[in-house]
């Protein structure tokens, strides 16, 4: 698996632009929206870079801002009132750390790419039309003739062959 | 986020298929950075590098092995405060009008908000502030202390960073105290009167005369001072039935009432209850009631019923059995609860039902039992300070974990047989929680709300440290915590107050068991006497029971008077003025449907009757084993009444034999049959009124005397005088 370089002196301008695309994605898969991970990644930067850094390897600044990002996370859920297990979220935490806590997130990124070449054609069509151009499951099942329910089904499938799939690619490559 | 989601895979697709990508911050954060509109730093006293040793480390990425144990800068350390800037930051270009009145709304919430939010934190920090001062000095303005096992650092910070004076939610109120308490000298609070672990002097034992006597004379002050009238004394036949459901926990019988009513002494109040405490006759019944009130009260009525379920209900309640019938003494009973080993499945060969307490409680990492046993023991709610430092207790996370590492030893090894999981508990020696074992230091970590992980070693409430070693050969860990909460200053005060609360309904902190600075007692120069006392007399609760039931305010009645009417303790501390009357619980409606309908001495309820318990509870699922009961009052308790179900599945085709022997039997009358009725259930005779009322029951049966008693059974114990404790 590819790593950043590793630093052991970065000013904070360097520290943004070297985590700041690590940290929203991690916010991205706990579940954030593009806009509020967005928010929250200002916020921790913001509150990390108040005081002198020193940093003494990516690794555990990467690690160090993962954390105060998912503390923040769940303290904006709290203010939402919204209820979330600690369980899905270190079972989220746990699964990004294992996959790509040390590139941001870009080899994992590369590895979705191939295991959804993978897919079988209506899986793939189904998840192209939810996420490229955003249709509802209804209008999914009408392009594929099959129930909503159906819809549904064929696309919680999928995204678990996804699943299946990175997790093989990045634990074989990690071997 | 639901169950069809699965968000890393949806964020990626979002990304390969929906072309969203990542923003760049980078000019917001370093224009705010620059321009110094950044959150208002609340104080950081995060001790720096150099005196960080394995007490803190950076993330948790550290601890699970990925490298070896690494500080990060002080820099990193000190900043984790999760205080949002909104409102504060330059919105970047790429984020939409939503995101602006977001932050808009937010300011404007914050700002309303911020006020409020300093008047209360200030308050709290004036009255902690003052609570600190009274045993230890308090930082000067202006200085930072930091303090770590090994050393104080003192600098120039501004001068609001020591007392938190300010916050803006929540959130930022528990850093606030967090860093606070770490500011403290000693890196602890001050102990509170309700944590010193130091035994009070033992009090000179009184007799039980002169403690009732006492009891009764210091109540009166609180009536006199409170301009309150106590109310009559309640009637022979009250006073009987409200001692006999609070200590057997069942109504008494027919024959029970008129021995008792018979008995013309000036002393057949106390010479009651000594029967009831000590007479073989009651024996069985005393240490089932009691036993029914420990384990409802140390594991709740929920746990040990699924199959799963490691903690096994019938190991515990016939170890408390035991307990209770040799009148084993609450400091004993405490410690075997808390360092019991050995299984709880009843006929195995190292059978300790006593393991039962702790088996539910020691999953993940022992955090339940930690605070299970402080809640119950000391009367302290601990459950926050697993995460932050709570405010009113004055106890700081730390604390948690220091006590939480005296459970740390204890293993559970889980079974299964006859399809039910049972439990065997053992001490091993633990070897810390570090990713390198180092069981002659063993350390628990806990994370702090910002982020950051410290660790704790065994330390009492009080402060004094307990051995850090994880060898068992070298100490028992569990065995220290233990002789230390029976030593302790609130262990006696916590079972006053406790049994206080079961015999009138409220305890000296009201209807809640906790004690400590936000809970003042009432009486607490009572409580006080009441600990003493008990501990004096070697922990023996049938003492305690005896000077509460035998107590002027044990023997008022219900009936509340003018003089006395705001002395209502749901709106402001009891006075114990006037008896409260309160529902019955399940438990007791069962046993006394039994009383009232059989003459045997036989009042255990079977297992049927467990299931027809069950169906009126509902567990919280927390650590206190709270519990709702749908008898508990109210609505639900009057329709189940009425609805006449409840009522005769308690007692199954007990009470159809028990009518039907009553209208057989050519020894009595019909009015003697209807008092005998009205004993049995309300122990009170039938007034005019109601005896004209049941004639009419019987003329409307045409003459059918079974139906009548029937009709008026139902009615009795569908009625608010037999559901109620009065």
């Amino acid at each position: 698996m590819s790593s950043m370089p590793q630093r052991t002196e970065l000013d904070p301008a360097e520290i943004v632009e070297a985590h700041q695309t690590g940290v929203w994605r991690y916010l991205r898969a706990l579940g954030c929206d593009p806009h509020e991970a967005a928010d929250l990644v200002q916020d921790t930067f913001l509150i990390v870079l108040q005081k002198p850094f020193r940093q003494y390897s990516d690794a555990a600044t990467a690690g160090y801002l993962r954390k105060v990002a998912r503390n923040l996370f769940i303290s904006a859920k709290r203010r939402e009132g919204r209820v979330m297990t600690f369980e899905q979220v270190d079972t989220i935490d746990g699964d990004w750390t294992r996959w790509s806590a040390h590139d941001n997130g870009e080899e994992l990124l590369a590895a979705l790419g191939g295991c959804f070449d993978a897919l079988g054609d209506r899986a793939q069509l189904a998840l192209d039309m939810r996420f490229r151009e955003r249709s509802s499951r209804n209008e999914i099942a009408d392009a594929l003739k099959m129930s909503e329910h159906g819809a549904k089904n064929l696309m919680q499938r999928a995204k678990k062959r996804l699943r299946e799939c990175v997790d093989r690619k990045m634990t074989t490559d990690a071997d | 986020m639901t169950q069809d989601d699965d968000p890393i895979i949806d964020a990626l697709l979002d990304e390969v298929l929906g072309g969203v990508t990542p923003p760049d911050v980078s000019p917001e954060v370093m224009h705010a950075l620059e321009s110094g509109n950044v959150p208002t730093p609340y104080p950081h006293l995060m001790p720096p590098e150099e005196v960080r040793t394995s007490e803190t480390f950076a993330s948790q990425d550290q601890l699970v092995g990925q490298r070896p144990p690494e500080p990060i800068a002080a820099g990193l350390a000190a900043s984790a405060a999760a205080t949002p800037t909104d409102g504060l930051r330059i919105a970047s270009a790429g984020q939409n009008e939503r995101l602006l009145r977001r932050r808009l709304m937010n300011r404007g919430i914050w700002g309303a908000s911020a006020a409020a939010a300093v008047v209360v934190i200030a308050g709290i920090g004036f009255l902690i502030g003052r609570a600190v001062s009274v045993d230890e000095p308090r930082p000067a303005p202006g200085e930072l202390v930091t303090k770590t096992p090994d050393a104080t650092t003192t600098g120039p910070v501004n001068s609001n960073s020591v007392v938190p004076a300010s916050g803006g939610n929540e959130r930022v109120a528990r850093q606030q105290w967090d860093e606070y308490f770490e500011a403290l000298p000693g890196n602890r609070p001050a102990p509170a009167v309700a944590l010193r672990g130091v035994a009070r002097p033992t009090a000179k034992a009184l007799s039980d005369a002169e403690v009732i006597e006492a009891i009764n004379a210091r109540l009166a002050v609180h009536w006199k001072e409170a301009e309150v009238w106590p109310s009559a004394p309640a009637g022979d036949g009250e006073w009987c039935r409200r001692v006999f459901l609070r200590v057997l926990g069942r109504v008494p019988t027919v024959a029970e009432l008129k021995r008792y009513g018979s008995d013309k002494s000036t002393e057949k109040r106390k010479r009651l209850v000594d029967e009831l405490l000590d007479s073989d006759r009651y024996r069985r019944q005393y240490a089932g009631h009691w036993a029914d009130f420990w384990t409802r009260a140390l594991i709740g009525r929920s746990s040990g019923i699924s199959k799963n379920d490691p903690t096994n209900r019938e190991g515990m309640t016939a170890y408390l059995v035991a307990a209770m019938q040799e009148n084993k003494s609450y400091d004993a009973l405490v410690k075997e609860l808390l360092t019991a080993t050995g299984t709880n499945r009843p006929n195995a060969p190292d059978f300790n039902g006593a393991v039962n307490f702790l088996a539910g409680n020691l999953d993940h990492r022992a955090a339940a039992a930690t605070a299970k046993t402080a809640q119950m023991f000391l009367g302290l709610n601990l459950r926050c300070s697993e995460c932050h430092s709570h405010p009113f207790q004055q106890l700081a996370q730390q604390s948690f974990w220091e006590m939480n590492s005296f459970f740390r030893q204890a293993h559970l090894e889980r079974g299964s047989a006859d399809g039910k999981s049972f439990a065997r508990l053992v001490d091993r020696d633990f070897a810390g929680e570090n990713a390198l074992p180092t069981p002659e230091r063993a350390e628990v970590y806990y994370e702090k709300q910002n982020g950051i992980l410290r660790a704790a070693l065994p330390r009492f409430l009080d402060g004094r440290e307990g051995k850090s070693s994880g060898f068992v050969s070298e100490v028992n860990r569990r065995e220290e915590l233990a002789n230390w909460i029976v030593q302790s200053e609130s262990f006696s005060p916590a079972l006053a107050n406790r049994l206080w609360k079961h015999f009138f309904g409220y305890g000296f902190t009201g209807d809640k068991q906790e004690m400590g600075l936000h809970a003042p007692p009432s009486h607490p120069e009572l409580l006080t006497m009441l600990g003493d006392q008990f501990a004096a007399g070697g922990h023996d609760q049938k003492k305690m029971i005896r000077w509460i039931v035998l107590s002027d305010a044990f023997s008022l009645s219900s009936r509340v008077l003018r003089k006395n009417a705001a002395d209502n303790p749901a709106a402001r501390s009891p006075l114990f003025s006037h008896y409260y009357a309160r529902p019955l619980g399940p438990e007791q409606i069962a046993r006394s449907l039994l009383a009232a309908t059989q003459t045997a001495a036989e009042l255990t309820p079977g297992e049927d009757h467990s299931k027809w318990l069950r169906q009126f509870v509902m567990s919280h699922e927390n650590d206190e084993c709270t519990e709702a009961d749908s008898l508990a009052g109210g609505y639900n308790l009057t329709m189940m009444m009425v609805r006449g179900t409840a009522v005769p599945s308690a007692t199954g085709n007990r009470q159809q034999d028990f009518l039907k022997k009553l209208a057989a039997d050519n020894t009595m009358k019909p009015n003697d049959k209807l008092e005998y009725l009205y004993l049995a259930t309300l122990a009170r005779k039938p007034r005019a009124a109601e005896r004209q009322i049941a004639s009419q029951i019987l003329l409307h049966n045409q003459g059918n005397l079974l139906a009548a008693l029937e009709d008026v059974w139902w009615a009795l114990t569908n009625s608010n005088e037999f559901a109620l404790d009065h």
